[in-house]
């Protein structure tokens, strides 16, 4: 199953479901009012550049994850306890996204389910998939990504022939000026989803060797394309539903989709914006899970990873319940706490000081790597 | 009642004692054979374990023996004349040879030698290689050397020819006996293409395709599996065009099948195929020749046994349970149109009860208002919920449906008619069920049966039912992982090395041409890639088109 290489496409489809997985479900920088698509455009560029940091730890490393080269850069015992905290992360940010999605079908369809039952069944479907092994994963991400495509072009054409949007709520462009839109991009839209490109450095070693020279031009291709479609589905919100609502609806998307009616029979599609959200938050809660079985492999030396598949599994079932005591308090650490204390170190900090430590220690590394290559 | 029930016991009584006296009969019959072996015994112990012997008559005892006596072995002794008059015996059961052959062509050239035709007289030692050149006006004729060789030979329909102070004997093909005809196939029904089927004979099978491809790349190999029925297996393939690790791969598995005997080619495919726990099917079965053709120029193997109609093709694909050989006889635009109804078929069958259920139980808000209140109003005098009601009618259909096809014809009427009433009028008349309930479950029914593929429509049929249970528990959401396990389990299998679900998953962008859709034969220049790796590009179609058009504007 390791030696399993990824193609480009695959990865391209990857980033895709990755980065739209959740992130168009929330309001995303929504802080900056009807101008909140371009807090995302500039969350974009910012993710980019970060994006190109880990590239270039990558490039370094090619066939060794984040994991595996801390342990090359600080030695093995501070580099395991690094990889201990990347591993709490990616586990940590599995939960988050796990208890999106159950507040969301909680809130959409099962008022009376408690949560649990709801995040239990979508753990044990990714356990199952993963269990299969990451190609399955890959491959099943190939076949529901022309799916999701479809679904999304089908509603927009939807929303554009149902004659709900309304430009004027997109202006003034800029209307405050550019500071706010500034203070509501930084630091939130740049760490989620762009800067959970992180997780990346877990899985770029599993490209094909022919594929390595592109994966920073596909990478950032397909993170402009992820940004661009979540630029665009916010405005379309914003255009539907007006800058005011927009921001205080705890789904915009969803409000937006329900509100189309055309000929008193094509309505309520918010059902089939569910559909293609649990594909969305499938593969984010699957990938995340992945990345934190591998992590966790590397640090504690566990041979076969289809073994702790199923255990990390229960403790992303728990710790997505124990995070916060209801949707409020979660989205607000969302919001207020987790992109300033924990977004912004593991994805900005630490990998800036890799990058440090691995200048400083380039001749020591490059004796390393060439004995290990021969 | 007593009376009744007395009668069968007496019988069986009957029939064991006949049983006994049949079996003591027997064990006598046996005992004497083996005192007149027993006669034989000094020259037992010259010839080996196994060997011919150069005497006819131990020969024949033996066979005799070893065979248990049949009544349909047929001893034929007889003279010729050679130097001397030799004995000679034909050995054949009755029904599997053709007796016209071996009298007009074995007996009549035999008796009618005689010493004066012979330039030089002939010795006994050298009559089996002297007729084998001279008198037997026969096309396949070999010699046969051990026992084992000629009891095979013998079961297998040839004829057996001992002489009597040789050590070898002759087989010779003189297989015959009843056959069923070509005849149309009867699973696979086309409007448009050739109407014949393969037969239960694999001679007859290789013929069909020998008569297609007249190919030197034709490669047939022949296999024998099964302890006991010794059944004859071939493997075909286009030697110019199939991955070589396929054919290996595939030859490796059947040699590797050890099993009593295997009657039809669903046994071999349990053997064969790479996962046990799944409900596709990873081998492609099929009754036409042409579609097996079809296959090989794609670069798969196809296998053949003998004893029954239908071949198996492999490696198989899962888009390929939905294309039909007539696609390709058809226009493309049609042809497409039909792929697409068809795999939108499965889904329906595999889904719609599952949808009904997930909408009435937990997202009505999506069915149209008006829809909903008639809907609603159906279900007031129900007494169940959806899944209860689904539940019921799908098993009643189930039912009726293997009624149907077990039932004798005669009373396959009054099935249909009691299932038209279960399934309609009276089961809503008297409250069981909600009128939509019948559509749904008619609709599913009718959709099952247009999937071209009856191994992929019963994956569809077993599928449903969890599908049905885990969306009345968890409405769509649950319905969406399902079919993320079930999209997850399919690209996880395998059929002999190549993903189950390419071209989709792995997308291969050259095959999605003739997957879902079908483009015009002349955009069809590559071979599957995974399947023809050596040989990729088909005889190029433009140069064929060129050369037309160049003679067109002359």
């Amino acid at each position: 199953m390791k030696s399993y290489k990824i193609d480009l496409q695959q990865y391209f489809i990857l980033i895709i479901l990755f980065e739209l997985g959740s992130a168009i479900l929330v309001g995303l920088g929504m802080d900056a009012g009807r101008d909140a698509w371009i807090a995302i455009l500039f969350g974009m560029v910012a993710g980019m550049i970060l994006f190109s940091g880990y590239y270039f730890l990558y490039k370094q490393f090619p066939d060794l994850s984040l994991t595996q080269y801390v342990q090359v850069l600080f030695g093995k015992h501070i580099g395991k306890i690094f990889g201990f905290c990347y591993m709490l992360y990616f586990l940590y940010l599995a939960a988050r996204v796990l208890r999106d999605f159950g507040s969301l079908l909680l809130s959409a369809v099962f008022v009376q389910t408690p949560i649990i039952v709801v995040n239990t069944l979508m753990i044990a479907t990714i356990v199952y998939v993963l269990k299969l092994g990451f190609e399955v994963l890959v491959r099943t991400g190939e076949i529901f990504f022309v799916l999701v495509a479809l679904l999304g072009v089908i509603l927009t054409v939807l929303v554009l022939s149902a004659d709900l949007m309304d430009f004027n709520y997109l202006l003034p462009i800029f209307g405050e000026g550019v500071m706010p839109v500034l203070k509501a991009a930084f630091p939130v839209t740049p760490t989620f989803p762009f800067g959970e490109m992180v997780v990346f450095t877990m899985l770029l070693p599993y490209l094909k060797v022919k594929n390595r020279n592109k994966a920073l031009k596909i990478g950032l291709l397909g993170m402009g394309v992820s940004g661009f479609v979540l630029s665009t589905t916010i405005a379309m919100d914003i255009a539907v539903l007006g800058g005011h609502v927009a921001t205080h609806v705890y789904f915009p998307l969803l409000a937006a989709v329900a509100k189309i009616n055309i000929g008193e029979f094509i309505q309520r599609l918010d059902a089939i914006v569910v559909f293609t959200l649990i594909i969305g938050g499938f593969f984010k809660v699957a990938v995340f899970l992945y990345v934190s079985v591998k992590a966790a492999q590397d640090v504690f030396g566990v041979k076969e990873e289809t073994s702790i598949i199923g255990p990390i599994g229960v403790v992303v079932i728990l710790s997505s319940i124990a995070i916060a005591s209801n949707y409020v308090e979660h989205i607000n650490e969302g919001l207020n706490i987790v992109p300033d204390f924990i977004h912004i170190p593991f994805q900005a900090v630490l990998p800036a000081l890799f990058i440090i430590v691995f200048l400083l220690r380039k001749k020591k590394l490059k004796h390393f790597a060439s004995s290990s290559s021969s | 009642m007593r009376n009744r029930r007395k009668r069968p016991v007496i019988k069986t009584h009957k029939k064991l004692s006949e049983l006994v006296a049949e079996k003591k009969a027997g064990e006598r019959s046996s005992f004497q054979v083996s005192s007149e072996a027993d006669d034989y015994k000094s020259q037992e112990k010259q010839v080996k374990e196994g060997e011919l012997s150069p005497s006819l008559e131990f020969n024949v005892s033996r066979i005799n023996k070893l065979l248990g006596n049949p009544t349909d072995l047929i001893i034929r002794e007889f003279e010729f004349e050679l130097e001397q008059k030799v004995t000679a015996t034909l050995m054949y059961l009755e029904e599997m040879n053709d007796t016209q052959l071996l009298s007009e062509f074995i007996l009549e050239p035999l008796m009618n030698l005689s010493s004066e035709k012979q330039s030089s007289p002939v010795p006994v030692g050298h009559a089996l290689h002297y007729i084998k050149q001279n008198a037997l006006a026969l096309g396949k004729v070999q010699d046969v050397e051990t026992e084992e060789e000629l009891l095979e030979a013998l079961l297998a329909g040839l004829s057996i020819l001992l002489i009597e102070g040789n050590k070898k004997g002759l087989k010779l093909g003189t297989t015959g006996g009843k056959m069923r005809n070509i005849e149309e196939p009867a699973s696979e029904v086309v409007i448009r293409g050739p109407r014949e089927a393969f037969t239960e004979s694999i001679k007859t099978n290789l013929s069909l395709i020998r008569r297609k491809v007249k190919s030197p790349d034709l490669r047939v190999e022949r296999f024998e599996v099964g302890e006991i029925t010794k059944t004859d297996l071939a493997i075909v393939y286009l030697e110019n065009i199939v991955n070589p690790l396929i054919v290996k791969e595939i030859k490796e598995r059947i040699e590797q099948v050890k099993t009593d005997g295997v009657l039809e080619t669903g046994q071999l495919e349990e053997f064969i195929q790479d996962e046990t726990v799944t409900v596709f099917p990873q081998v492609m079965s099929t009754e036409r020749p042409d579609v097996v053709v079809g296959n090989l120029l794609e670069g798969r193997v196809g296998i053949l046994v003998n004893g029954t109609p239908f071949s198996l093709i492999a490696p198989a694909q899962f888009i390929q349970f939905f294309q039909s050989s007539e696609d390709y006889y058809m226009r493309y635009d049609i042809s497409t149109f039909l792929r697409i109804l068809r795999f939108s078929v499965f889904i329906i069958s595999l889904i719609a009860p599952s949808i009904y259920i997930a909408l009435t139980t937990f997202h009505q808000a999506m069915i149209p208002t008006t829809l909903l209140f008639g809907i609603a109003a159906q279900r007031e005098g129900v007494p169940f919920p959806a899944i209860a009601e689904a539940l019921v009618m799908e098993i009643t259909f189930e039912i009726l449906r293997e009624a149907g096809i077990r039932m004798p014809r005669a009373v396959g009427v009054a099935v249909s008619i009691v299932g038209a009433l279960v399934l309609g009028q009276a089961a809503v008349q008297a409250g069981l069920v909600s009128p939509a309930m019948v559509i749904v479950v008619g609709i599913t029914a009718v959709a099952s049966f247009a999937i071209p593929s009856f191994a992929v429509a019963t994956s569809a049929r077993l599928l449903r039912f969890p599908l049905m249970i885990i969306s009345s528990i968890f409405g769509f959401y649950g319905l969406t992982l399902g079919l993320i396990v079930i999209v997850a389990h399919l690209t996880s299998l395998r059929s002999f090395g190549v993903p189950y679900l390419s071209p989709f998953a792995p997308i291969q962008i050259q095959d999605l041409k003739d997957s879902l859709l079908r483009y015009p034969i002349s955009h069809l220049f590559k071979r599957p890639v995974n399947l023809a790796k050596q040989n990729a590009t088909r005889t190029d179609p433009y140069q064929v088109k060129k050369k037309r058009e160049e003679e067109t504007t002359r």
